[in-house]
């Protein structure tokens, strides 16, 4: 029976996405009006969840532990609707309440707790239910889950209350126009906003940041449980100069996506609700969402306003796409770890790779917009990450286009992308920074391919029993597939050749050479090739491998000093097919006891035959 | 089309005049959602059907697993 001939669905209608809409998304494009709609899709996903658990706890009432049934939970967003409709959807619309929707239902599926007792979670749908209620300005009391003295009223603040055990129960009460918190040890009472920290009162901050006529406001959410990736946590609460350092990057990021990216500045405000601010990462920009949270994306503190906005712009698109998928599958299930990417160190399924390459899409259309736009530093800075980041996302698409598990849906988001990115390849990009740029992706594939290509063993034994015969080239021999990836790296990675050219792209020089031992895993012989020392380099990198002929980064290294002085076999093989030489390498040390040879002078010979 | 003597959903109601796909709209996706935008929430629990099992199977099946997406670093996620 399909919904139009359900007699409990007469009038109603299945959530769509006209094809037009989706072209529109896979071009980068649709504005507010696109993300409405997705985030209607995303109001009826979260009313569904929001059923599914309070069912599943009606079939077994001991769930709600010392609280009462979300019956009564039920009954207060019931009478929240019926008063102020409006303040009932922002909060099924507040991220969080997706995540702890989706967060519980998969412990109630499969009988686990999580962090906390089974019934704290549940309960959470009562502080959900007072927040509304308290934002409606209704009468009721309702008692919640208090998690090691904190009582969490989503989207408003967070109370402190002394309890006796790590998890226990409060009540909240609105009554009279006062509000409070309170359990058997004290009473806190809820401020009207504004208010500032106090010892038992934290309320949820708000960052709004203008620029002409466009708007930004968003939750700085240092505070809700259901704020993370995997599993509720407690609050860090940042101090107020943290808060002033987040809002001001805010507003010179905002300034910059309404600048460079006005179709994205419509759509924004439309579907990013909320950030979690993390601490800095020396050297990174750490970044996460889930689609689970539409809205919200967790970002550690950026070094500057242009890093802040190349990171919303990557989150948005993955807010974007996570409503696409609410509406179609873009791919068939398929969990094989399998495709290069490079924006991460390890192989990737197809869904991981769709999100990357919307998410980087986006990127690039900003630094690209960026670098055209403006001059000096900055620009060169932009052009170079648009010159990266074009290359390596046209690098996965190009393999995605090919792949037989993309639905109808995800050949169209695929075929969109390929539309406005494939121009962009042959866009003029200084050609300094392009062989920067080509260097870097050289690097991170070659790294890739040395930690998790495995080259056949007789291919490696008959190579290695030819260097050992002395024999002057080799058969031909063609080099290992990358398409079938092992999930278990051979090695660890280091990112502090590509940490250096970015601290070179950013940092005046002084501060170059005063920082760059600082950044993780450097060697010397990273900072010599990173500033155009190369012979220094490729001497280092030999050394490095006298010591430990297995390190990754160190043949990787040797290839990509050699390439910058000349393009030879040596090179070639260590950019191409490091595994195959490396596995070569290991082979002769370990099955004669005479010495290994050089590591260039047998990637020399092994480039002369394989091709 | 509203449930008597419920209000609308307002928040949404611009947005649903500007942009809900009737059945005879160009072809698109469609998803296993029913479209809930106009019922409300006192009525939600009540029904019942092959339409609304099926979207309440797809919500469940979807928390299977969580889609989570993490830039700027190594750790393995998905």
């Amino acid at each position: 029976m399909t919904v139009e001939n359900d007699p409990m669905f007469q009038g109603f209608d299945v959530h769509r996405l006209a094809w037009a809409d989706m072209d529109r998304l896979a071009r980068g494009g649709g504005g507010a009006d696109l993300m409405r709609h997705l985030r209607r899709t995303e109001r009826s996903r979260r009313l569904l969840l929001l059923r599914v658990v309070v069912d599943e706890v009606a079939k077994s009432p001991d769930l709600s532990g010392p609280l009462p049934s979300p019956e009564s939970a039920w009954e207060l967003l019931v009478r929240v609707q019926e008063n102020s409709p409006a303040v009932l959807d922002r909060m099924l619309a507040h991220p969080y309440t997706g995540f702890w929707g989706g967060y519980t239902q998969r412990l109630l599926r499969n009988g686990i707790t999580g962090v906390c007792p089974i019934w704290v979670h549940i309960g959470h749908l009562n502080a959900i239910a007072a927040a509304a209620a308290i934002a409606a300005g209704l009468e009721f009391q309702i008692e919640v889950p208090l998690w090691d003295g904190c009582v969490m009223l989503p989207t408003l603040g967070l109370a402190h209350l002394t309890a006796d055990s790590r998890w226990s129960v409060a009540r909240v009460r609105a009554d009279r126009g006062q509000v409070t918190v309170s359990n058997e040890n004290g009473v806190v009472i809820v401020p009207r906003r504004p208010s500032p920290d106090g010892p038992d009162w934290w309320e949820v901050r708000r960052l709004t940041v203008t620029t002409g006529w466009r708007e930004l406001s968003v939750q700085l959410d240092d505070l809700d449980p259901y704020r993370g990736l995997f599993e509720p946590m407690p609050p860090q609460r940042l101090d107020t100069s943290e808060v002033d350092t987040w809002h001001s990057l805010l507003d010179g990021a905002w300034k910059l996506i309404v600048r460079h990216l006005p179709d994205f500045a419509d759509a924004m405000p439309a579907g990013l609700d909320s950030l979690v601010p993390q601490p800095a990462t020396p050297f990174r920009l750490p970044s996460a969402s889930t689609g689970e949270a539409f809205g919200s994306a967790i970002i550690g503190l950026p070094a500057d306003a242009e890093s802040l906005a190349a990171t919303l712009v990557h989150e948005f698109q993955h807010i974007r796409l996570g409503g696409m998928l609410q509406l179609a599958p873009l791919h068939r299930e398929d969990h094989r770890e399998r495709f290069y990417t490079g924006w991460r160190d390890d192989p990737r399924p197809i869904g991981g790779v769709l999100q990357g390459v919307y998410a980087f899409f986006g990127v690039c259309a900003f630094w690209r917009a960026l670098a055209q736009a403006g001059a000096g530093a900055a620009a060169r800075r932009a052009a170079f990450e648009f010159a990266y980041w074009r290359g390596e996302t046209w690098h996965t698409l190009c393999a995605l286009r090919a792949d037989s598990s993309l639905t109808p849906a995800g050949r169209r988001l695929v075929d969109g992308i390929t539309e406005v990115l494939g121009p962009w390849q042959d866009e003029p990009v200084p050609a300094d920074l392009a062989r920067d740029a080509a260097a870097l992706a050289a690097d991170h594939y070659a790294g890739w391919r040395i930690r998790f290509v495995r080259p056949d063993p007789s291919t490696v034994n008959t190579i290695a029993g030819a260097w050992r015969a002395g024999h002057s080239r080799l058969g031909a021999i063609a080099p290992p597939d990358d398409r079938s990836p092992t999930p278990v790296p051979d090695g660890a990675w280091s990112h502090a050749r590509a940490d250096l050219i970015r601290l070179r792209m950013t940092e005046p020089w002084d501060v170059v050479e005063e920082t760059w031992p600082a950044v993780p895993d450097v060697a010397v012989s990273d900072y010599a090739y990173a500033v155009g020392r190369f012979a220094e380099a490729e001497r280092g990198y030999r050394r490095e491998l006298a010591a430990d002929p297995d390190r990754p980064a160190a043949w990787i290294g040797l290839g990509l000093a050699l390439s910058a002085q000349g393009n030879g076999p040596a090179a070639h093989a260590l950019l191409h097919y490091p595994e195959l030489v490396r596995a070569v390498h290991r082979r002769t040390r370990t099955a004669t006891p005479a010495p290994a040879p050089a590591p260039d002078e047998l990637a020399d010979w092994i480039g002369r035959s394989v091709r | 089309m509203g449930l008597a003597g419920l209000p609308p959903v307002d928040l949404y109601a611009k947005e649903t005049a500007m942009s809900t796909y009737p059945r005879d709209a160009e072809p698109g996706v469609e998803s296993q959602l029913v479209d809930l935008s106009e019922v409300p929430l006192a009525m939600l629990r009540e029904l019942d059907g092959a339409a609304m099992r099926r979207s309440l199977m797809h919500v469940m099946e979807q928390t299977r697993y969580a889609q989570v997406r993490r830039a700027g670093s190594s750790e393995r996620i998905d």
